[in-house]
């Protein structure tokens, strides 16, 4: 329950920061990027949260299965076990 | 000042430390580091040492200008802090090869022409091997001899290269971009594979956590970032950098979520942050290439200061993977506060120091067009965040307590120390980024802290913890080897060398076998070379009471003495009737 509450704390921190953190920029920010992210207010929330998914989706889901492989891995089969 | 060579003092103060027993050891490894750094600071760009050599050769053991006094400042603040964080080392040879390593690339840093930079080059090759071989594991032994053959290529591929140049009659180091001769590419891929430029970079993922934990201190502040430096000078603005470096980025962005050794995850992580100074130098405009400079420096500082703080755990627990670790923070404070600082400064925090680098190459990225590299950056930036501070930081530090995790000895006040200079100056260069721009090689104008750019960094830090907490029970690592590029000469490379192997054996057992028959078939054949001739024995029976022998007997074949006597005599005659008759 309390790490629940916790969590949800979390949650509403990080929510909150964001949030203040848009209406500074819409408010005060001078954006002189040149990509569109860098014009409409907010664009990092999305990349952020839309990166931050992929790259873990991909790396759990697709690269471990595919690259992740017992520890004595390089110890069996002979060619490292000269030891 | 200005008369002494850095890196020799180091050199130097590596051998006085060596000799000495080991309760002196510490006032050598305090005090030449920072003789080291006097005489770096005693010198300016500009600055030169020239030692004649042989056919008019010249060795400029220090040739200065603005870009490589940057980084002898902070390779010799490295060797500052690694003095510190080595003090504890029962091993003289450590010692010894920590701080010629330390020398060594310090050499590379300062030096003007081809030939010196070969010998620190190599030098520092050889030196760091025993920092892995001095962990004095079966593990360490295997990965130092990996770390060893990939470095003696790369070596011999610069010397190749180096070799082209020198007889082409270029004695001094200049920028390659738009050569794109055999010297070109040789160099490229001998100082890519120190780079850990992907895929040559799987030596760095092997060896690094083999090494001793002061060793891989070392390594991880120095050798990447030195190769790093060898890029700037010699391939600013070869488009090329551009897709390797931010490849490099991603390919180490993926492999960090999943990684579990502490070291073998950061070591990954100094690919990633090498690509980002690779992309940098190969986007090439002025703000890219200092952003390439400063984030070089940068990483020195908070990489080496990670290294120190998992060194650190590693020291006092003797555990290394992260799923074995949880609850650290209440054993050990300090390391957790000194360890959050790097993290920040890592994932690019408002007043740490990433912030005010990595911001120069993705703004100098997006103001030459590449808008694609500054969004693929920010990837990568996110994923250090999300690797580091949150999947580390969380599982190490504040995870459920375990019980394997004991402090078995304290953290020695030397390393604390080191970690405390590191931690001060994140933080300092965080907070008045003008202290590195105003020594950056290119002049720019460019304003770090501006309101647009601490939203945009707390956007993004700010909204990736959500998926990190949403997916938190799948994020703690697993007990499992990552497969890497060095499986190709772990696991086929082995498999063809030992194929060729067993194909010259086995040629050489038939061909063995084949030279018996023959040589039997001959020797049968050449037993009697008469009955090869078709000749008859005039005897066919032994003299004695034997047996008839085999194979040739020159009695048997010998005829009987009246035939020649009686020719003989003939011919005698007729020979004195002719003499008579005249």
């Amino acid at each position: 329950m309390m790490e629940k509450l916790s969590k949800k704390l979390i949650y509403m921190i990080l929510i909150g920061a964001t949030a203040v953190s848009l209406v500074v920029e819409i408010l005060f920010a001078h954006p002189h990027g040149h990509a569109i992210w860098d014009t409409i207010p907010g664009a990092d929330i999305v990349i952020a949260f839309v990166g931050c998914w992929a790259l873990i989706l991909f790396s759990k889901k697709i690269l471990a299965p595919l690259v992740q492989r017992d520890e004595d891995y390089y110890d069996k089969g002979g060619d490292d076990n000269d030891e | 000042m200005s008369n002494f060579h850095p890196g020799l003092i180091l050199i130097l103060t590596g051998f006085i430390a060596a000799v000495l027993p080991q309760k002196y050891r510490k006032f050598p490894l305090a005090i030449g580091p920072i003789l080291a750094l006097a005489a770096m600071l005693g010198l300016q760009p500009g600055s030169m040492m020239v030692v004649p050599f042989i056919n008019g050769y010249e060795l400029h053991f220090i040739n200065l200008d603005k870009m490589n006094w940057l980084f002898g400042f902070v390779f010799c603040v490295m060797a500052v802090m690694g003095g510190f964080y080595i003090m504890h080392s029962e091993s003289w040879l450590e010692v010894l090869a920590g701080m010629v390593y330390a020398g060594g690339i310090v050499g590379v840093t300062l030096c003007g022409d081809w030939m010196t930079m070969i010998f620190f080059w190599e030098l520092t090759a050889a030196s760091s091997l025993f920092l892995i071989w001095c962990n004095n594991t079966p593990a360490s032994r295997k990965a130092g001899f990996r770390y060893l053959m990939v470095h003696m290529t790369g070596g011999n591929l610069l010397l190749a290269g180096i070799f082209l140049k020198v007889s082409g009659g270029e004695f001094l180091i200049t920028n390659l971009t738009g050569t794109c001769d055999a010297a070109y590419w040789l160099i490229m891929l001998g100082v890519g594979i120190n780079a850990a430029v992907v895929p040559l970079h799987a030596w760095i993922t092997d060896a690094y956590p083999e090494a001793t934990v002061a060793g891989s201190v070392f390594m991880g502040g120095f050798t990447t970032k030195m190769a790093a430096y060898c890029m700037i000078r010699l391939f600013s603005g070869s488009e090329i950098m551009i897709y390797l470096g931010v490849f490099m980025a991603l390919y180490a962005s993926c492999f960090v979520i999943i990684e579990n050794d502490m070291r073998r995850l950061l070591s990954f992580h100094i690919v990633g942050q090498i690509g980002f100074i690779v992309a940098g130098l190969g986007v090439g405009n002025a703000l890219a290439v200092d952003g390439a400079v400063a984030h070089a420096f940068t990483n020195v500082l908070f990489k080496s200061l990670l290294f120190m703080c998992v060194g650190a755990i590693i020291y006092t627990t003797g555990i290394r993977k992260i799923n074995q670790l949880g609850g650290v923070y209440k054993k050990l404070p300090l390391v957790t506060l000194f360890f959050f600082i790097a993290a920040f400064s890592i994932s690019g925090v408002p007043f740490f120091t990433g912030f005010i680098s990595k911001s120069l190459i993705m703004t100098g990225a997006a103001e030459a067009g590449y808008l694609w590299l500054e969004m693929c950056l920010k990837i990568a930036s996110i994923a250090t965040f999300l690797s580091i501070t949150l999947k580390m930081g969380y599982f190490i530090f504040f995870h459920e307590d375990n019980d394997n995790v004991v402090v078995k000895r304290p953290v020695p006040t030397s390393m604390y120390i080191a970690m405390g200079i590191a931690s001060f100056l994140c933080v300092l260069y965080g907070v008045f980024p003008d202290l590195l721009y105003s020594r950056l090689p290119l002049e720019f104008e460019y304003h770090v802290f501006t309101v647009d750019h601490f939203t945009a960094y707390i956007q993004l830090l700010c909204v990736a913890v959500i998926p990190f907490m949403m997916y938190l029970s799948h994020m703690k690592p697993h007990s499992q080897l990552s497969l890497d590029f060095d499986w190709f000469y772990r696991k086929p490379f082995v498999s063809l060398v030992m194929g060729i192997s067993s194909l010259v054996c086995a040629t050489r057992a038939a061909l063995g076998e084949a030279c018996l028959v023959f040589y039997n078939a001959f020797n049968s054949l050449m037993a009697n070379p008469m009955q090869f001739l078709n000749m008859e024995p005039h005897r066919l029976e032994s003299d004695g009471d034997g047996p008839v022998p085999e194979g040739y007997t020159p009695e048997r074949y010998r005829s009987a003495i009246g035939e020649p006597m009686i020719i003989t005599m003939t011919a005698l005659l007729v020979a004195i009737a002719i003499i008579a008759l005249k």
